[in-house]
């Protein structure tokens, strides 16, 4: 399996640490209330271990997830991951209310997708400007499932190589919590590599 | 070179005026590059008019930040971006024919010009009004199902709350009916205030209380029986301390009727109430519930108490009827001794318990001298007056232990357990002097004297028998009487 040196991880942590900085200023913006992030995540996987940390840093319960995948020189997805109860919170944040019963119909869906649209906007903003990569996206869409289907990486070759990052947050005073998950398919790692190292020389000079 | 652009891309979205949705595109600089067929019907602004136009001069909003802000994100290549119905219902106005504006879900993706730099952006459409509608009148329903369904849960939790009342009333019942057999097989007011002490208990465990007893006279009120937390009250006060007894019916004080505290309460409880039991008229005796905590004595506790103090009265009545029927049925009615019956019933017990214990057991019998002349000279009502009295004088003149009858006519007996012959002589020579010192009045005149002859026996020298010392007393009372009476004389 590819390895990626300490100094690669660690300057991959700080660029999705500032996506992720900015995806929560913009959350922010939109609910008026503090968004307290926790330390960010960044490692190389298989998809079946990748599948196996995220089960356990999920959880079993089902997931409300706002994904949006894209492709070009890096392949992947990015997600907005809520358990399920605290997308309903969100919802009923942004709709004032109505939260007499627990289900999503699909005005609130709509909403919830738009909200992980300009979250997810916001990171893949920042990582696009400083990789200084071009990506094609899909329009984001909204799944609700267990981890092992939302991540889709079922489809992915077993003995490839995937770069998951993680970084989970809670919304101040309220029952929100959520994670946002970003993920590299192997096709696409040498081009992150490069990238990744022409920002560290850039740095250097 | 914009119109050579228009023209350029006129022809390559021509494919939008297919789809059943809203389609324009938008320059970087916001203007329209093209607006497809369904936006000319929903919005009556012509493609021809618009296209080339600043999206401002139709629809100003557009420039606010919230929406020109991530239509710039558009424009340098982000990610599509979605203007949902919920949160944004109308990204432009497009009325239906009956005037409301269409709800909109909008999607916004960056579409490459293809021969040079930046991004167009291609805004999509979607008239989501009848969903959205749907959606609402289904909350709506959704609501007033919710709203039912909680209705009809208040109305079975009323129910099950309804019957475990009568659940309660029942058992209540139970132990009511259940205390009232229980008094009537009760010989004595002591036994009777003990079952109802335990019957009260049952019907009102989380409540003290206490049961009372009014003396013969009516002045005294004395505790029989209690229960509960430390009973701190009075045991004995007076029949006017309480307003209960004072006007024969319940005192109640709660906290939604307080009223004013009997004398004889000292604690301070929260809520109490006072009971008269009254039989036949009368004042019987008392019952005391308390509570330190207010709210325990409920209009439901208070029907409960009238029912049970009616059963109570009810039970005592019952008692007292018995107690005078027993009482009549074994004692003489003229002078208040007991009866023949009762001294055979008495003599044998006592005569077995005698051998049991080996101990002897005095009788004397008594006959009053010239009573029929005594009938003769002043009539029959100074005779029974005569009986009445000597009756009266043996009853004040035996032990409690002793019991004395009249055995028929102006014959008497003296029944003395434990007494041998030595002190049954004496205690007959006594009572037989007694009776001649008596001075009996009879329509304010005074009677000749009355003297008595006396026979003497005692078990077992007598006899082994009732009988048989009945016969040996009878034979020294024939030996007395022959012997010219006032006289004891010994078998």
């Amino acid at each position: 399996m590819m390895k990626l040196t300490e100094n690669q991880l660690n300057t991959l942590q700080e660029v999705f640490n500032i996506g992720v900085g900015r995806s929560a200023g913009v959350l922010n913006e939109m609910i008026g209330l503090h968004i307290c992030l926790e330390i960010p995540w960044v490692k190389v996987l298989s998809p079946l271990e990748a599948k196996q940390e995220l089960g356990k840093r999920l959880g079993v319960n089902p997931l409300s997830t706002v994904r949006l995948t894209f492709s070009g020189t890096l392949t992947g997805n990015a997600q907005l991951v809520f358990p399920t109860d605290s997308a309903y919170e969100l919802v009923s944040l942004l709709t004032d209310g109505d939260l007499i019963s627990y289900d999503l119909d699909s005005l609130k869906i709509g909403a919830l997708t738009e909200v992980g649209n300009i979250v997810l906007s916001g990171i893949m903003g920042a990582m696009s400007n400083l990789l200084q990569q071009d990506f094609e996206y899909l329009i984001p869409n909204y799944l609700e499932d267990s981890v092992e289907h939302l991540l889709a990486i079922t489809d992915y070759d077993s003995k490839q190589t995937i770069l998951l990052a993680q970084n989970s947050f809670k919304i101040e005073n309220m029952p929100i919590k959520g994670n946002i998950i970003l993920l590299f398919k192997l096709g696409s790692f040498d081009n992150l590599l490069a990238a990744i190292s022409r920002l560290m020389d850039s740095d250097d000079e | 070179m914009m119109n050579e652009a228009v023209r350029h891309l006129t022809n390559n979205f021509e494919i939008l005026d297919r789809l059943p949705v809203g389609a324009m595109v938008l320059s970087s600089d916001f203007i329209v590059l093209f607006w497809n067929k369904c936006l000319e019907a929903w919005t009556n602004i012509p493609k021809t008019e618009i296209v080339g136009q600043h999206i401002e001069q139709y629809f100003p909003h557009i420039m606010q930040p919230k929406y020109a802000m991530r239509l710039k994100q558009i424009f340098a290549g982000g990610p599509p971006t979605i203007f949902s119905a919920q949160l944004h219902r109308h990204f432009i106005q497009a009325p239906l024919p009956n005037g409301a504006l269409r709800i909109l879900h909008t999607t916004v993706s960056p579409v490459p010009p293809g021969d040079r730099q930046g991004y167009y952006a291609l805004v999509v459409l979607q008239d989501v009004t009848d969903v959205t509608n749907q959606i609402q009148e289904y909350r709506v329903m959704r609501d007033r199902a919710l709203a039912e369904i909680e209705e009809r849960k208040q109305a079975e939790l009323a129910l099950s709350q309804k019957t475990q009342e009568l659940e309660q009333r029942n058992f209540e019942l139970t132990q009511l009916s259940k205390m009232s057999n229980l008094l009537q097989v009760c010989l004595t007011l002591e036994e009777a205030y003990k079952a109802i002490a335990a019957s009260v208990q049952i019907l009102f465990p989380d409540i003290s209380g206490a049961l009372f007893r009014i003396d013969e006279a009516g002045e005294f009120v004395e505790l029989v029986a209690n229960w509960g937390d430390l009973f701190a009250d009075l045991k004995s006060f007076m029949y006017s301390d309480c307003w209960a007894l004072r006007r024969s019916q319940a005192h109640w004080v709660t906290q939604i009727h307080p009223s004013l505290m009997c004398k004889h309460i000292h604690s301070q409880p929260a809520e109490y109430c006072c009971i008269p039991i009254i039989a036949q008229s009368q004042a019987l005796g008392l019952l005391y519930l308390h509570t330190p905590q207010p709210g325990k004595l409920t209009p439901d506790k208070q029907l409960l108490v009238g029912y049970l103090t009616e059963h109570i009265s009810l039970g005592l009545a019952n008692l007292k009827l018995r107690e005078t029927l027993h009482y009549q049925s074994i004692r003489d009615p003229l002078t208040g001794l007991f009866n023949r019956r009762y001294l055979e019933e008495f003599l044998n017990r006592e005569i077995h318990r005698a051998v049991r214990k080996k101990l002897p057991l005095g009788m004397l019998l008594l006959d009053v001298d010239h009573f029929k002349q005594l009938n003769d000279n002043f009539g029959h009502e100074a005779g029974d007056r005569v009986l009445r009295e000597l009756g009266q004088f043996l009853q004040k003149s035996i032990r409690s232990s002793d019991i004395a009858c009249r055995y028929g006519g102006e014959e008497f007996i003296l029944i003395l357990p434990e007494a041998n012959l030595e002190n049954s002589t004496q205690r007959a020579i006594q009572i037989q002097q007694g009776i001649r010192q008596l001075e009996i009045r009879h329509q304010g005149q005074v009677l000749n004297r009355i003297t008595t002859s006396v026979g003497v026996a005692c078990f077992p020298s007598h006899g082994a028998t009732a009988e048989e010392v009945i016969r040996a007393a009878d034979a020294a009372l024939y030996l007395a009487k022959k012997q010219g009476r006032d006289r004891v004389e010994v078998a």
